[in-house]
């Protein structure tokens, strides 16, 4: 029966309603929606970054770690019998493992970095049809509400679609007195008003220029005002904004860890082995004496990257190619196998950090557990925040069925005090009108 | 507070959720056996678990590179005592020789037997081992002698260089060579008082000091302002006058004037710098005084080249031998003796040699073993989980949830509704 505080369904029971009030503390209210952006937040990037970490998939028998064992095991085998076309082949085979893996991994984060851009495009149509649809109800509330009655019903509604809208973006919402003791309702975001009382503004995704990445995979949008010359959204919580810090975040100027940062981590890998191994594989000579090439494929510009990494193709078609030896003396001079084995221990290869190419792998699938981690413990201590506040909403609005009970004992009761009440005077006429002398009878 | 039943019910929600989550990771870890299967459950450990298993997998290289180069100094220590076998036949033969109460046809046979001597010892020159020529050098797909004693070594303008030796690691920049070069056992002749020499006089010596220890960026020679050159019994001390040195051919240069100046050394060694390696060399038995001081290794090697064509020293003596009987030359024959001797002591040191390496290598090997060992130990540490403690956290986990299950069948059920009838 829909209850908008119109006395109406009450006539004839004897009693006028004059209001009926949702049970409702708008100071938790305002609470809940501030902490649950911060909840989402985190939630989106704990979600996202344990897919990075199923992504790298390490520690597992399928890892670069692995790939990369098995690679200088094969430089080694052929630093014994360097003349032996088998462990030349060997080589090439795991060099190729070493490549596929890096270029799946960074096929991957490019694809990730896609999706995460089509989930933006999705919240923000979202963040659009709740704007709508809570400007609706405003219209409705306000017309409502313009006889003096109170819209509960659609308060209630209205309240479900910010505590939604609040999971998405950073919101604050105001309630202010309009004329004639009815209620405006502004919405604002980073602000800027989404939603003043009956009318609204839109959110719209613009491509950027640039790609995903310099790997290709499409343009990466921006989250701006439709109409407000394009400006901006200033998010500064919710899930669109855990879901642009890891499409953007490249680590830099203390930005977040995201998507970018590992795959210019990858990116730097890459770079620096494949510049570290063809310089000093180029310093040897092959088995027809011939000096070495490239041993991994060098583009030139752009730059080799994750996805670009391949073993040279003629070292493929031709292992013989591979320079094991210093010096065309003979076909088991393996000095140059022996300091290109070396160049795992080098420390020199990359400008961001000094270490071995294992230490690097390490330092990246560090900062991925590290961050994880912390997306999870920050995660659970929202949540945490959330319940507690949700809970009290819940004390303040929900039904309790022994206090309802007891309520109901008590009005019972007391109805039936009021009974005893008239049979008492019932009583007390009686005894008066009846009994008391008999003139007149 | 006022509290609701909706609000009861949530919070039974979420601590069974919670509940749940815990089982299911202590239940993970049983089924896994390990103690996280991401990174975020344990970044330090991860990371460690990945250096770790990188160790394991080199050591276990290591120890197949180490059997490897053991089985290769086998069967070089084979060849070896073969090559002796040979001598002490040639030598026996040669004394009953040496005898002048021999007859032509006596003479002719012990001639026959040497010959086959000879051959063999070209033979054993051309062992293999799987496919490889051991003492060819890095020239392991060439033979090494040629029918007529001659270096063959494939092509006529091959040289085979004592530097030529494969070296393989068995630790972190811990290397081994595994080949000995053919012209350490059979020499090299070139005039015929070379016959009387052994090998070992014959070739040249050489010390280095490493680029490691002489890398005169992070490690001036600033300590040490002298050092000793021992050649032929007699010390010379050569002083470092203009320490420390910021260039290598500086102390190149202060060395060289050094030993020019010596009366011991001048014209005997020569210094050089090859690879930012200050390198001695000398016609005789020398020693460069060892010591980290002034950083210079007991590196010891032979500098000797022999080319294709080249005669071996040890064949030549045979065929010196095998004239010497057609011609029934007694002298020849009675010099013959010393000359065997000679390489068989050479061969003898060089048998010593092997065994030192091979010694060497098992050491290394079994240190590998335990090293492999410690790292899986650690391995273990690091990654597996203990499972009686996560047996007992399960059940733990699993008392904690039913209790929460059973709490909350009666939290759920009953009200004042169930008690007002």
């Amino acid at each position: 029966m829909p209850t908008y505080g119109d006395p109406t369904g009450v006539v004839g029971t004897g009693v006028e309603t004059y209001d009926i009030i949702r049970m409702r503390s708008s100071y938790l209210d305002t609470k809940y929606w501030g902490q649950n952006k911060t909840y989402q937040e985190w939630n989106v990037k704990q979600t996202q970054l344990e897919n990075l970490e199923g992504l790298f998939n390490e520690p597992s028998d399928t890892g670069i770690r692995i790939v990369m064992d098995e690679f200088f095991t094969a430089l080694e085998e052929l630093s014994k019998q360097p003349g032996d076309s088998t462990c030349r082949v060997n080589v090439v085979e795991k060099a190729n493992m070493l490549t596929t893996t890096i270029n799946r991994n960074g096929h991957e984060l490019v694809n990730s970095i896609r999706d995460v851009n089509f989930s933006i495009k999705n919240k923000v149509s979202q963040v659009n049809s709740l704007t709508e649809q809570i400007a609706n109800l405003n219209k409705h509330i306000f017309s409502f509400e313009l006889g003096g009655n109170k819209a509960n019903d659609l308060r209630d509604q209205r309240t479900l679609l910010l505590d939604e809208l609040s999971s998405i973006i950073n919101i604050t919402v105001i309630e202010m007195p309009g004329p004639n003791n009815n209620n405006y309702m502004d919405v604002k975001v980073g602000g800027i008003t989404l939603i003043d009382h009956i009318h609204f503004n839109k959110l719209a995704t613009e491509d950027e220029t640039k790609e995903v990445s310099d790997l290709g995979g499409g343009k990466i949008s921006k989250v701006v005002w439709e109409g407000l010359d394009n400006q901006e959204v200033n998010i500064s919580s919710g899930e669109l904004r855990g879901l642009l810090d890891v499409r953007d975040g490249n680590g830099e100027d203390y930005s977040y860890r995201g998507i970018p940062y590992y795959l210019n981590k990858l990116n730097e890998y890459v770079k620096g082995f494949t510049t570290a191994f063809n310089t000093q594989h180029k310093m040897g000579v092959d088995l027809q004496g011939d000096p070495g090439q490239n041993f991994f494929y060098e583009p030139g510009i752009p730059e080799v990257n994750c996805i670009s990494f391949k073993v040279n193709s003629d070292i493929i078609a031709d292992p013989t190619t591979i320079a094991a030896s210093s010096q065309g003396n003979g076909e088991s001079n393996n000095d140059n196998i022996k300091l290109l084995i070396a160049l795992r221990e080098n420390k020199g290869m990359f400008s961001s950090l000094i270490g071995t190419p294992d230490d690097f792998v390490k330092s990246i699938l560090s900062a991925l557990a590290v961050d994880s981690n912390q997306a999870k413990r920050m995660t659970t201590n929202a949540q945490a925040l959330t319940d507690h506040i949700y809970n009290s909403r819940l004390s303040e609005s929900g039904v309790s069925l022994d206090e309802e009970m007891t309520n109901m004992v008590k009005f019972q009761q007391a109805y039936n005090a009021s009974a005893r009440m008239v049979t008492t005077l019932d009583a007390i006429l009686d005894t008066t009108v009846n009994r008391l002398g008999l003139v007149g009878r | 507070m006022r509290v609701t039943n909706s609000m009861i019910i949530n919070n039974l929600m979420r601590n069974l959720n919670k509940n749940l989550n815990r089982m299911e990771k202590t239940q993970r870890s049983l089924s896994s056996g390990k103690k996280f299967v991401n990174p975020s459950d344990d970044p330090i450990g991860v990371s460690r678990s990945l250096r770790l298993n990188t160790e394991v997998a080199t050591m276990n290289q290591y120890k197949r590179n180490a059997d490897d180069v053991l089985s290769w100094l086998s069967t070089t220590e084979m060849a070896a005592s073969n090559i002796t076998e040979v001598l002490k036949r040639a030598k026996e033969l040669t004394v009953q020789a040496a005898s002048e109460t021999n007859s032509i046809d006596e003479r002719v046979s012990i001639s026959k037997e040497i010959e086959e001597l000879r051959n063999q010892l070209i033979q054993i020159g051309n062992t293999t081992y799987a496919g490889s020529y051991l003492f060819s050098g890095f020239k392991t797909d060439k033979p090494l002698l040629a029918k007529d004693g001659t270096y063959d070594l494939g092509d006529s303008t091959n040289i085979l260089s004592s530097e030529e030796i494969i070296e393989v690691n068995i630790g972190v920049g811990d290397r081994i060579g595994e080949n000995f070069v053919g012209q350490r056992l059979f020499g090299l002749y070139s005039v015929a008082a070379d016959l009387d020499l052994k090998n070992a006089e014959s070739i040249k010596q050489q010390q280095i000091i490493t680029g490691s220890f002489l890398d005169l960026a992070t490690n001036p020679i600033d300590t040490a302002t002298s050092f000793d050159i021992t050649y032929q019994g007699a010390t010379t001390t050569i002083n470092l006058p203009n320490v420390p040195y910021n260039d290598i051919a500086d102390v190149e240069g202060d060395i060289s004037a050094a030993i020019m100046a010596s009366a011991d050394l001048n014209g005997h060694v020569t210094v050089s710098v090859a690879n930012n390696k200050i390198v001695f060399e000398a016609d005789g038995e020398f020693s460069v005084q060892t010591g980290t001081a002034i950083g210079i290794s007991d590196n010891k090697k032979s500098v000797s080249k022999v080319s294709s064509g080249d005669k071996s020293q040890m064949i030549a003596i045979f065929d010196q031998l095998l004239a010497d009987l057609i011609a029934d030359d007694t002298a020849g024959i009675g010099n013959a003796l010393n000359r065997i001797e000679n390489q068989f002591e050479n061969v003898n040191a060089i048998t010593a040699e092997i065994g030192v390496r091979m010694n060497r290598v098992e050491l290394t090997s079994n240190r590998i073993l335990d090293d492999t060992l410690n790292l899986k130990d650690l391995l273990s540490k690091n990654e597996d989980a203990d499972i009686a403690e996560v047996v007992m956290n399960l059940k733990m986990e699993e008392y904690v949830y039913q209790a929460s299950l059973s709490g909350g069948a009666k939290i759920i059920q009953p009200s004042l509704v169930d008690f007002l009838r």
